[in-house]
């Protein structure tokens, strides 16, 4: 569905991402893994169109993307819900949602998607018309995914949906992750939560200094001396 | 052990919403205690009273025995109370040794021994190859390590610290246990909110839980985890220590 074909990325002279190759296929949940700094946003962010790679190809559904502007590059179905979640604090909760289906054809079907959004998360439906800025920190990150689901994307690509959220709300995240996968929608995830994230994954990659180093199943990502010892601190 | 901070009955209200109700709490010296909760049950609203952030409507809060509610956040930081902020606030226009140099200068009016002593803790720290960076070059683990050493160049007694693992791996986690156990062996008492259990647990000779602004238990870590309320409103049922 996505591939990345030797795809560079550099802020001025600092080199970020060096010939990256990657895939993800329809229908599959697949992981970046790695340090702060090696280039998972990064690589995010250009596939959104927010940064423009150097030099390689992202093509998607056949099509070639990474010449396109981010507005074009959410029209072919491709959505990122940022870290930090941006939502618009002082709207409503319902509101936030409306902003989300802004495409033609995702506002023809807006409300029958928001029904869907309100089955799969009760508590954004008991607060629709409170102001995003005064949910919780877990039900903030669910809107902010709830608002990305609000377009229709074919692929969600989340960037730390755990960050700062206590066990109980990280689990629940996690659940919601595995149920929009199973109703059909790709997923690509940056996630600190390594052990939690490599669970839910059919796949990952492991990115170190901008270079894919690693990649394999979940399972076996967990289970892999190196990931072992970089990343879950096991000595 | 000798009482370095009580926090007594302390209430705090927002308009009609209380953030805090009757929290008490005591911290000795040299300890390390969490404080644990879901969001918004009012874990950083207390770390903002302490630090003279906000007044609270009711209870005071005793620091080597005198109440400093009502003092400004400026005086209770020279009296010893530091803190880091959750979401790291470093000045981004300034170097690491810099930002670290503003700490040191709660204590000196000296530039020199400021940077002195700022250089000290960025050694402590591991930074020193970054003292030179200016700070919006610095990724987020850095940020974060940052933030601590300006808080320590304000040689506290104690140390108030907001979720300092949120966003690191579990690998860059165990390195900041780590640094935490050295400042503690160094005298740094330490009061920690955090959610990475891993962490709370490596760490804490006690953890008090917070809950919709009540404390709903204060004891020994490894009991905590085996509490049916806390797995209620916080760890859950699927709970796993990694």
């Amino acid at each position: 569905m996505l591939n990345f074909n030797n795809v560079s990325v550099a802020y001025g002279q600092l080199r970020v991402l060096t010939e990256i190759n990657l895939t993800v296929e329809r229908e599959k949940i697949i992981s970046l893994i790695g340090a702060n700094g090696a280039g998972k946003t990064t690589l995010l962010k250009t596939t959104s169109g927010l940064i423009r790679a150097k030099s390689g190809t992202i093509s998607f559904d056949g099509q070639y993307i990474h010449h396109k502007a981010p507005h074009e590059i959410v029209m072919f179905g491709i959505v990122l819900i940022p870290e930090g979640r941006k939502l618009f604090t002082s709207l409503t909760v319902e509101d936030n949602l409306k902003v989300g289906s802004y495409l033609r054809e995702a506002r023809r079907d807006r409300k029958e998607t928001m029904d869907q959004v309100f089955s799969m998360f009760p508590r954004l439906k008991e607060r629709r018309r409170q102001l995003a800025q005064t949910l919780s920190g877990g039900e903030q990150q669910m809107l902010a995914i709830a608002r990305g689901l609000m377009s229709k994307p074919k692929l969600l690509m989340l960037d730390e949906p755990s960050l700062g959220l206590a066990p109980l709300i990280v689990s629940n995240i996690f659940s919601v992750i595995k149920e929009i996968n199973q109703r059909g929608v790709t997923m690509l995830l940056v996630e600190q939560n390594i052990a939690h994230a490599l669970r839910v994954s059919h796949w990952g990659y492991v990115i170190e200094n901008g270079r894919i180093v690693l990649s394999g199943t979940g399972e076996e990502l967990a289970g892999n001396e190196h990931t072992k010892k970089a990343y879950f601190g096991e000595r | 052990m000798k009482n370095l901070l009580e926090v007594e009955n302390i209430t705090k209200n927002f308009g009609g919403l209380t953030a805090l109700m009757r929290v008490s709490l005591v911290v000795s010296e040299g300890q390390i205690k969490s404080i644990i909760g879901p969001n918004g049950a009012g874990k950083t609203t207390l770390f903002n009273v302490i630090t003279g952030f906000y007044r609270p409507n009711e209870g005071r809060i005793l620091f080597q025995g005198k109440n400093i509610i009502g003092l400004p956040p400026e005086a209770i930081a020279f009296f010893g109370i530091g803190r880091t902020f959750q979401l790291v606030k470093p000045f981004l226009n300034m170097t690491l040794l810099e930002n670290v140099m503003v700490g040191a200068l709660n204590r000196t009016s000296s530039v020199r021994e400021a940077r002195r002593r700022a250089m000290d803790i960025i050694g402590f720290l591991g930074l020193e190859e970054k003292a030179k960076t200016p700070t919006d070059a610095l990724t987020i683990e850095d940020r974060k390590r940052l933030e601590l050493a300006r808080a320590l160049a304000t040689s506290p007694s104690i140390l108030l610290l907001d979720e300092v693992m949120a966003g690191l791996n579990p690998a860059e986690v165990n390195e900041m246990v780590e640094l935490i156990q050295k400042m503690r062996d160094d005298g740094v008492t330490i009061l920690l909110i955090e959610h990475v259990m891993h962490a709370v647990l490596a760490l804490s000779d006690e953890v008090a839980v917070l809950n919709y602004g009540e404390k709903i238990y204060e004891g020994d870590p490894k009991l905590v985890v085996k509490d049916p309320k806390v797995i209620e409103v916080y760890l859950g049922e699927e709970y796993s220590l990694i």
